[in-house]
């Protein structure tokens, strides 16, 4: 197999493709001037572009080590193929943290307040209206230096634990009940007879 | 230093001498990968930070110096150069008369990665000094934001790891060193030299990040 493999692009037994020292000398060369850019342009302020710009360039200079001083370009493509799939493993583990990190307000938008990154956008919009010279509605939480002291920031409210509040469908089912069982079902049909002396508020409820 | 060669025969359980060689060089990537999703982790560490305090990361970041920082990718680069370089004397050394050359190459690839770690103890001294340390024992005030210590914890994370495997890659390539002395790498054999050479690039790529996120855009 590897004999195959070999006499495709090489001559000889033990002809390994060599690359050329000048391609060497153009990516080192490559590499020095794409250093410079990257460099020069953190010197700019370009605002939300900063980091997607130094990542590129990032990225060429790495593409330029991996593709011709790791020699994948002229590798066996099982070797590219083994570090590209790294690479896809790693974006999953990046995706999914991030997914986490930006979305928990909108998945839970009652607690989801009280995340930090909730706090983070509460600040900034206060900042923004301490600026227009409006009065801030809501106290943001002391995460970062420019908001108020931390023992002004109050703690979330408890989850609602009273039987009328929170616990509308079924949530003090009688004790011989299974859980989760079918309304429809020898057990469920039973349970709601037996739930609604339980809780106070059971007869406004237990219609659902 | 040894001016001819000596020959290999391939370990008795490979067919060929080219199978051994593939076969190395694929565990090398293999390991590889798990290195990437080691430092993976920190880097992700280092996203979840950004975005979460990014007032804070802009601000402790402005106190690592960037000229120091471009030094050492400067240093890295040259070595990862200077290590290709070892690996094309191998490649062309038919009976010894580039076994001088390969040497050469090696020696300024260790020679430079004893440079960026020289660069770093200044650095990581200047730090100790000021108390921009990670965690409880992080005693800077020249930061005015809350939580700078979780950057300064990444960043001795990172460049810690990152200077590991410096260290790591010298002793790596040291051994390399003495036996391209010897004379024993040649156009036939020189596994030992692409490999050391691929983890050394590997450390160079890793460090192709951490410059720009630690130092510039922080």
């Amino acid at each position: 197999m590897s004999n195959e493999n070999h006499s495709a692009h090489s001559e000889g037994h033990h002809g390994h493709f060599v690359v050329p020292a000048a391609a060497y000398v153009a990516v080192f060369v490559a590499l020095l001037i794409l250093t410079v850019v990257t460099v020069a342009v953190a010197q700019v302020d370009l605002g939300p572009a900063n980091m997607p710009v130094a990542m590129l360039v990032a990225t060429m200079k790495a593409s330029l080590v991996a593709l011709i001083f790791m020699q994948l370009k002229y590798d066996d493509k099982l070797n590219g193929l083994v570090f590209i799939f790294g690479l896809i493993f790693l974006s999953l583990f990046f995706l999914f943290t991030l997914l986490d990190v930006f979305s928990r307000e909108y998945i839970d938008p009652k607690y989801g307040n009280h995340t930090i990154a909730a706090e983070q956008l509460r600040a900034m919009q206060n900042k923004a209206a301490d600026k227009a010279g409006v009065n801030t509605p809501v106290k943001p939480g002391g995460y970062t230096a420019d908001m108020p002291a931390k023992d002004e920031w109050q703690p979330p409210p408890p989850p609602p634990t009273t039987p009328d509040a929170g616990l509308v469908d079924g949530g003090a089912p009688a004790e011989g009940s299974v859980p989760g069982s079918e309304p429809g079902s020898v057990a469920g049909s039973e349970a709601p007879a037996e739930a609604a002396p339980a809780g106070s508020a059971a007869p406004e409820s237990a219609p659902r | 230093m040894n001016t001819g060669i000596v020959r290999r025969q391939h370990a008795h359980h490979f067919a060929t001498a080219d199978q051994e060689f593939s076969a190395s060089k694929l565990g090398m990537w293999l390991f590889l990968v798990t290195e990437v999703l080691l430092f993976g982790g920190l880097f992700v560490g280092y996203a979840y930070g950004k975005s979460v305090y990014p007032e804070m990361w802009h601000e402790a970041s402005k106190h690592l110096d960037w000229k120091l920082g471009a030094l050492n990718t400067l240093f890295l680069i040259t070595s990862s150069f200077t290590m290709v370089m070892a690996v094309n004397a191998a490649q062309r050394n038919k009976a010894g008369e580039m076994n001088g050359k390969m040497v050469g190459y090696l020696i300024a690839t260790i020679a430079l990665a004893g440079c960026f770690l020289v660069v770093k103890y200044f650095e990581y001294s200047h730090k100790f000094h000021d108390g921009m340390l990670p965690g409880i024992y992080y005693t800077y005030s020249g930061v005015q934001n809350a939580n700078a210590h979780y950057f300064f914890g990444l960043y001795f994370l990172m460049t810690g790891l990152h200077g590991f495997h410096v260290v790591v890659g010298m002793i790596l390539l040291g051994w390399v060193l003495v036996r391209a002395t010897k004379g024993h790498f040649y156009s036939e054999y020189y596994t030992p030299v692409e490999v050391g050479g691929l983890y050394w690039h590997l450390v160079d790529l890793i460090w192709i990040y951490l410059f720009p996120l630690l130092y510039l855009v922080g």
